[in-house]
């Protein structure tokens, strides 16, 4: 009988104890296990000029925020977003509006402070936090917070971050490509419960 | 259940003098807790109407020892006299006799000896009622009621029958007042968040207990830090919901303290509240459901709010409004999810906009950013807002980079027709 030891992970636990969200693109479902992972960390990397990520995203934020016959409607965090999110074009993208929260923070610090109020809680299934240069401290805070409850954390940087050491469990890379309409490469680089890949989606 | 023990009052007469109204209602506030109907009787008696506590607090000889190891507590040393009118209770506690009576015809036996001086009537009255031969309330009562009533108003009469329980008495109770404020002068100027902090935890323990006594509950606090040169740095805590407890803000106030810069040392602290009244439920239904079930939310919101600033953490919604940067707005109360709904049409729309629409560069007459911008979609046309000055003639389009990056972008068909930048596709 294997023993439990907080804070340390076996591999395959996650696979059978947390909670998938399916991403709304079968690709990539097929290519994560099930759907995002909840209970740890997803590190999302991004090229500066062409972000993608909410479009990939939203899909869950739409299921969560506006709840289906096994779930109430949940709370959704966005922490410290690039540019202001319209409201609209979150609409059009199918989110309920009255459960996202935008939560505006101008020094990084703040931002890291604001990531593990907000998965500290318990309050929101999803928090999404747009991040910059992260010490190694920080970022294993986060990842633990993350692993203790079922809330899918998802931390947005910069492609130039790739190189750095991250305990995050799932580590993908976003291409947008150029010539088609709406695809988007996403490059699973770290995958704790699965072999790394690489998978096409096609955003609305 | 006899008649006698329809009311019964406990009087705790101080000797110590009469003392300062402040004082006197301070006294009246903590004595709140045993029982409602407090009243205060010439700044030197507490008169307490516990009939409807006995039971919680396990009959009236608790209560008196209660009281009276909270007022030695606080520096008095009270004669507490328990009887069924609030007028003997308190003749008797003048008197220096203390003792529990439960029924009118015990309090009668008591009341006779009294001598006349503890009735507190004024000394011309006393002075009569000497020069008659009459010492004590048993040969005051001997006299004809007529002619008492004659000599000495019919006030005194009636006086002497609520004493002894024979008509009605009526006392104004003490009412908690509706805000609570206090100060608390610092051994040492200083600017520590540690020292601070523990100078006001002493004044929300005051509040707590305010609170509790009062049973009442406040959302709002208001910090003054007083430096040397009499100026304040105050600080506003809200919570999102009252609370009648005070852990929450003890944190919310450290997140505050740490990070707000203070200009000078500080000399003196003062906690200011506004009161409301009830209490909020807490616990679980019947069901079995936590009556506060997004008690988690409103705490993240809270503990954001202090170390982020009130309006960092919002909601938001849709507005009825053709003009894209009008057609949203930001909620500052997120938590009331009852909000109106739009009807506006859904139309394909960007997850990201620009704080301003930027303008784009051009190159024969096509817009550029980051690269020479392909349109795929549109125009849609947005004309609008002729009516209030700010009127709007713009050509949307959906437009594509180099990179790949989607964006929406405007033509502004007033003037020049320059190209501008208004959202992100994400």
């Amino acid at each position: 009988m294997p023993v439990d030891i907080p804070g340390v992970e076996r591999r395959g636990r996650f696979a059978a104890d947390g909670l998938r969200l399916p991403s709304g693109f079968p690709e990539l479902d097929a290519m994560l296990g099930g759907g995002w992972p909840t209970g740890g960390l997803t590190e999302l990397l991004i090229e500066a000029g062409a972000s993608a990520e909410l479009g990939l995203l939203s899909p869950v934020l739409s299921h969560l925020t506006r709840g289906h016959a096994a779930a109430d409607p949940a709370w959704v965090m966005l922490i410290a977003p690039p540019w202001i999110p319209y409201a609209p074009g979150l609409c059009w993208q199918g989110l309920a509006l009255s459960r996202v929260l935008v939560t505006e923070a101008r020094q990084p610090a703040d931002v890291w402070w604001a990531m593990e109020a907000a998965l500290g809680s318990g309050a929101c299934a999803a928090v999404i936090a747009w991040a910059g240069a992260a010490s190694r401290v920080a970022l294993q805070r986060l990842h633990l917070l993350a692993g203790k409850r079922p809330v899918w954390s998802v931390l947005v940087r910069a492609a130039r971050f790739r190189d750095e050491r991250s305990p995050a469990m799932l580590r993908l890379q976003l291409h947008v490509q150029a010539g088609a309409q709406g695809a988007v490469r996403a490059e699973i680089f770290k995958n704790r419960l699965r072999a790394p890949g690489t998978v096409t989606v096609v955003l609305s | 259940m006899s008649h006698g023990l329809r009311q019964l009052w406990l009087c705790a007469w101080l000797p110590d003098g009469p003392l300062e109204a402040a004082v006197m209602e301070q006294l009246a506030g903590w004595a709140t807790g045993f029982t409602p109907g407090v009243s205060i009787d010439g700044y030197q008696a507490l008169l307490l109407e516990v009939r409807g506590s006995l039971q919680l607090f396990g009959g009236p000889d608790r209560i008196r020892t209660l009281l009276r190891q909270g007022l030695h507590a606080r520096g008095h040393e009270p004669v507490i006299s328990c009887a069924p009118t609030a007028c003997g209770s308190l003749w008797l506690a003048r008197a220096g006799i203390e003792c529990v009576l439960l029924t009118r015809d015990e309090l009668r036996q008591q009341l006779l000896p009294v001598p006349v001086e503890c009735l507190g009537w004024p000394a011309a009255i006393l002075n009569m009622l000497r020069q008659m031969g009459i010492r004590t309330l048993g040969e005051c009562m001997r006299l004809p009621r007529q002619g008492f009533a004659r000599r000495f108003g019919p006030a005194r009469l009636h006086e002497l029958d609520q004493a002894f329980g024979r008509s009605p008495e009526l006392r104004q109770a003490h009412v908690v007042p509706a805000h609570f404020a206090e100060t608390l002068e610092l051994p040492v100027e200083t600017t520590g968040v540690a020292a601070l902090l523990a100078g006001f935890e002493r004044l929300l323990s005051r509040l707590g207990a305010c609170l509790k006594t009062a049973q009442m509950s406040t959302d709002t606090l208001r910090c003054q830090l007083r430096h040397p040169d009499g100026s304040d740095t105050e600080l506003r805590i809200r919570l999102c919901r009252p609370a009648a407890g005070t852990a929450a803000f003890a944190e919310l106030l450290r997140l505050r303290l740490e990070a707000v810069v203070l200009p000078a040392p500080v000399t003196l602290l003062v906690l200011r509240a506004r009161l409301s009244a009830g209490q909020p439920a807490t616990g679980s239904d019947l069901l079995g459901r936590e009556l506060q079930a997004d008690s988690g939310l409103s705490g993240l919101l809270e503990r954001l709010r202090a170390r982020l600033g009130r309006h960092a953490v919002r909601g938001l919604a849709l507005v009825d409004e053709y003009r894209p940067e009008r057609a949203w707005r930001p909620v500052s109360d997120p938590l009331d999810t009852q909000r109106r709904t739009s009807r506006q049409t859904l139309r394909r729309r960007p997850v990201w906009i620009l704080p301003e629409p930027q303008l784009l560069q051009q190159v024969a007459g096509q817009p550029l950013h980051q690269g020479t911008l392909c349109l795929e979609c549109g125009p849609e046309r947005i004309e609008t807002g002729w009516w209030d000055g700010d009127d709007i003639r713009r050509d949307y389009y959906v437009a594509r980079n180099d990179r790949g990056a989607r964006l929406w972008v405007y033509q502004d068909l007033r003037g020049v027709a320059d190209w501008y930048l208004h959202g992100i596709f994400g």
